[in-house]
């Protein structure tokens, strides 16, 4: 059909033949199809559908348990809803929120404190926030601190853990907003910090 | 003062597409770091090579980024640096930015180091910078007029900037 083989992301196929130009994003048997022009991408589902069993489900809704939402401004990602599924997991459904995901002062360190009574929960909610940080670059860091200790969870990373959960509670609606723009420029900021004090506060910064 | 299990540093960035965030992370680097200056540059390094990755994605895509990719460091031993250059003090700080130009690699076709070595400050013609083959520039210690108070904050040209950009 004419689509090449990405290099640089293995799960997306690029398609450009003059001023046409369609990316078609696979995962499992999902798909993401968008064209530059509405009859190309007819044209290439009609295409596709003679070749497998499809289903058209229409404008971009859901993908990947993130929720995408068209506004006037461009569009909103957001799993809101996956956010929820992580709260009511950990049991903390009626907790009072906070309005920063770390604490500040004190830093988390491997080796102190009683070992966490059941590290497998410990694990799977420090995973299933890791996989909430594809919408919440605020939490990135916070939740880079917890996985550190996955191997050996103690109760002082659990109320750290248990702490980003409060900050996502009063957070929940929080998402990530792309508008339409030129892809002309592109900018990156990097801070390191050997001392972990402050590039939290920095991260927050960026992404608020 | 580093984590004490194992001396690794934490660094973090984020890439703007246009207005849109595309790409962060935050994340313990691989290599041990002697100095603060040392993790500061290993953090440089990674979001430069994620930079290239989205670059070179958007050129697959056929909109590629047609000018030079900004890299913003809040790089404060720089600073410290700096601080023995004689105009450390001048009110005119644009004077004492550093760049440090990332060009990419003749021997390995995606690979790109960082010439350290380059730095010097912008009180030099641009032309020094030999800016045929610059795809990245990394400036050090620089946020430009951001909403926000950073660490090691100082401002900048703006109209340099950009000319930097479209060189």
């Amino acid at each position: 059909m004419g689509f090449s083989h990405n290099i640089y992301d293995h799960s997306l196929f690029v398609f450009h033949h003059g001023l046409d130009t369609a990316y078609i994003l696979l995962y499992v048997d999902d798909i993401i199809l968008t064209a530059s022009s509405d009859a190309l991408r007819y044209s290439i589902m009609s295409k596709l559908s003679s070749e497998f069993a499809m289903k058209d489900l229409g404008p971009l809704s859901y993908f990947m348990g993130i929720s995408v939402t068209k506004h006037t401004g461009g569009l909103f990602l957001s799993q809101r809803k996956y956010a929820e599924e992580i709260i009511e997991r950990a049991g903390m459904s009626s907790c009072k929120p906070l309005p920063i995901p770390v604490d500040t002062k004190a830093k988390l360190s491997g080796s102190s404190g009683n070992p966490y009574h059941d590290p497998i929960e410990y694990r799977s909610l420090a995973g299933a926030l890791q996989y909430l940080t594809f919408t919440r670059p605020d939490i990135s860091y916070a939740v880079q601190q917890v996985c550190l200790f996955m191997h050996d969870p103690k109760t002082q990373h659990m109320s750290a853990l248990k702490r980003i959960i409060r900050y996502i509670h009063g957070t929940i609606d929080f998402g990530l907003h792309l508008h339409p723009s030129s892809v002309s420029k592109s900018v990156s900021y990097t801070n390191a910090d050997p001392g972990h004090q402050e590039i939290h506060l920095w991260l927050l910064c960026l992404s608020w | 003062m580093q984590i004490p299990d194992t001396r690794r540093s934490t660094s973090g960035y984020y890439v703007y597409l246009g207005d849109n965030l595309i790409s962060w992370s935050a994340k313990r680097q691989h290599t041990l770091s002697r100095s603060s200056a040392e993790a500061e540059y290993h953090g440089v390094a990674n979001v430069v090579s994620e930079s290239c990755w989205i670059r070179n994605l958007l050129l697959e895509l056929h909109s590629p980024v047609t000018t030079a990719t900004l890299v913003y460091c809040d790089n404060v031993s720089v600073v410290y640096l700096s601080a023995t250059q004689s105009n450390f003090n001048a009110p005119n700080t644009s004077r004492w930015i550093y760049i440090l130009c990332v060009r990419k690699s003749p021997v390995a076709k995606y690979d790109y180091y960082m010439s350290l070595h380059v730095t010097k400050s912008l009180t030099s013609s641009p032309k020094d910078f030999h800016c045929n083959s610059l795809m990245i520039f990394v400036i050090v210690s620089t946020f430009v007029s951001l909403p926000f108070r950073l660490r090691g904050c100082t401002r900048i040209s703006l109209s340099l900037l950009e000319y930097f950009c479209y060189y």
